[in-house]
């Protein structure tokens, strides 16, 4: 199979799969968060378009279903909404959602007994590109379905640092905090996903052996 | 009025609609706890008799207590401290903590101990049971309070957590009975200072994963 001309499997090592979403800056939900802890009952709203966007987001992409995506969005800000008093004033709000929402995914998942984490992921068709030619749309499909092939076969723990990264577009420190663990331990992870998704585009999109090539002359 | 916009005015109106605890009103629930934390065990520990250097001498005494007051200190900062982040440390720096904790506190004393002629000495009629009830009772209000105190709070690893506030509390126990224990043979302290620590660790895993879980509840 030969790679597509423009379409460059290589990008999904080195770009995150989706662009980044707009609004939610840490600073800006650390600061509406710290005065809702205090008792600023109308910063909530504040609270609310800073996080639940990129969220939102993640719980679909994770669950498929915009129903349960939007109860465990309720939930997770429900969550923050009761434990607002013992907000650390200055740290970070979006890892700290982004916990209790996996979380709140985890114990959601455990109790339907499936594995959406195995189903959840595809691309968008709203997040794609606006002007990309039908022929690059089709080997981008071609690649992300088999970035998601290899993401279903790796452990979990790998998958799940790869899309906080790459999917989620959370920085290490903040995937660090979310998955609580050090900062190289998701490093590693990410890595060992990285390698095995390039070995499967390396081999999917291989070039044509030389004995095919001297055929043609 | 798109969808957004709908789930995000359900959102906040479900929210508003239950009351939650401010800061202040959460910082005077602590300041209660930490009441609790501090009083029962000092209550506990004069009960039982209080400081006791004899016959071990005042310096051994001293040097064997502020040692393990000065690595139970760190223990608090490395366990409980928040570094700034609603999700604490990582998990392996919480396990480590409580591994390394029982074994420096182990170390120093017997160290300490050991500059000392005579105080490695076995005690027949002391095989450490006194030293264990004392421990455990001395940790015990320190564990259930401080994980009370951050009920349902955990969305990442409830279980490392409650090891982490085990240790915290089980080394400060440990103080308090190394200032009334004057034993320092090696059977005595792993039966008598080491077990219950590593209990007050085991129990408040065992209680605390399930208390500090955050959970679905609607």
């Amino acid at each position: 199979m030969k790679p597509p001309a423009l379409v460059n499997p290589a990008r999904f090592l080195t770009e995150p799969v989706l662009p980044a979403k707009a609004g939610g800056g840490n600073a800006l939900g650390s600061l509406a968060m710290d005065r809702y802890s205090r008792g600023d009952d109308s910063a909530f709203a504040d609270v609310y378009d800073a996080v639940a966007p990129r969220l939102h987001g993640y719980l679909l992409r994770q669950t498929r279903d915009g129903a349960r995506a939007d109860d465990l969005l309720q939930l997770t800000l429900l969550q923050i909404h009761r434990h607002r008093g013992s907000y650390i004033a200055g740290s970070p709000v979006l890892p700290w959602a982004f916990a209790i929402a996996r979380r709140l995914l985890i114990d959601d998942l455990r109790h339907r007994k499936t594995d959406a984490l195995s189903a959840a992921r595809s691309i968008e068709e709203a997040d794609r590109p606006g002007s990309v030619a039908p022929e690059d749309e089709v080997a981008s499909r071609e690649v992300a379905a088999l970035v998601e092939a290899v993401l279903d076969q790796i452990p979990e723990a790998q998958r799940t640092a790869f899309e906080l990264l790459k999917v989620e577009g959370l920085s290490l420190v903040d995937a660090a905090q979310v998955l609580g663990v050090s900062v190289n331990a998701v490093k590693l992870r990410a890595f060992r996903a990285y390698t095995a998704i390039r070995t499967a585009l390396d081999r999917a999109f291989r070039p044509a052996p030389l004995e095919e090539k001297g055929k043609e002359t | 009025m798109n969808e957004a916009a709908e789930l995000r005015a359900r959102i906040i109106e479900r929210v508003r609609a239950e009351r939650s605890p401010t800061r202040i009103e959460i910082a005077a629930r602590r300041r209660l706890t930490m009441l609790v934390v501090l009083v029962v065990p000092t209550i506990v520990f004069l009960a039982w008799g209080g400081v006791r250097a004899a016959p071990r001498g005042v310096d051994l005494m001293l040097w064997t207590g502020v040692g393990a007051a000065f690595v139970s200190a760190g223990a608090t900062y490395v366990g409980l401290g928040s570094r700034r982040s609603m999700l604490g440390r990582p998990r392996a720096h919480l396990v480590a903590l409580a591994v390394l904790t029982p074994l420096l506190l182990f170390a120093w004393k017997l160290c300490v101990s050991s500059l000392y002629s005579g105080a490695l000495i076995e005690w027949p009629d002391r095989p450490g049971l006194r030293c264990l009830l004392l421990g455990a009772m001395l940790s015990l209000a320190p564990a259930v309070g401080l994980v009370w105190s951050r009920r349902a709070a955990d969305p990442v690893h409830p279980r490392a957590h409650a090891a982490a506030i085990g240790t915290v509390a089980g080394a400060w126990a440990w103080v308090l009975v190394d200032l009334w224990c004057p034993v320092s043979a090696v059977p005595h302290l792993l039966l008598g200072h080491v077990l219950p620590l590593l209990l007050t660790v085991f129990a408040s895993v065992s209680l605390g994963s399930r208390i500090l879980t955050m959970r679905n509840s609607p």
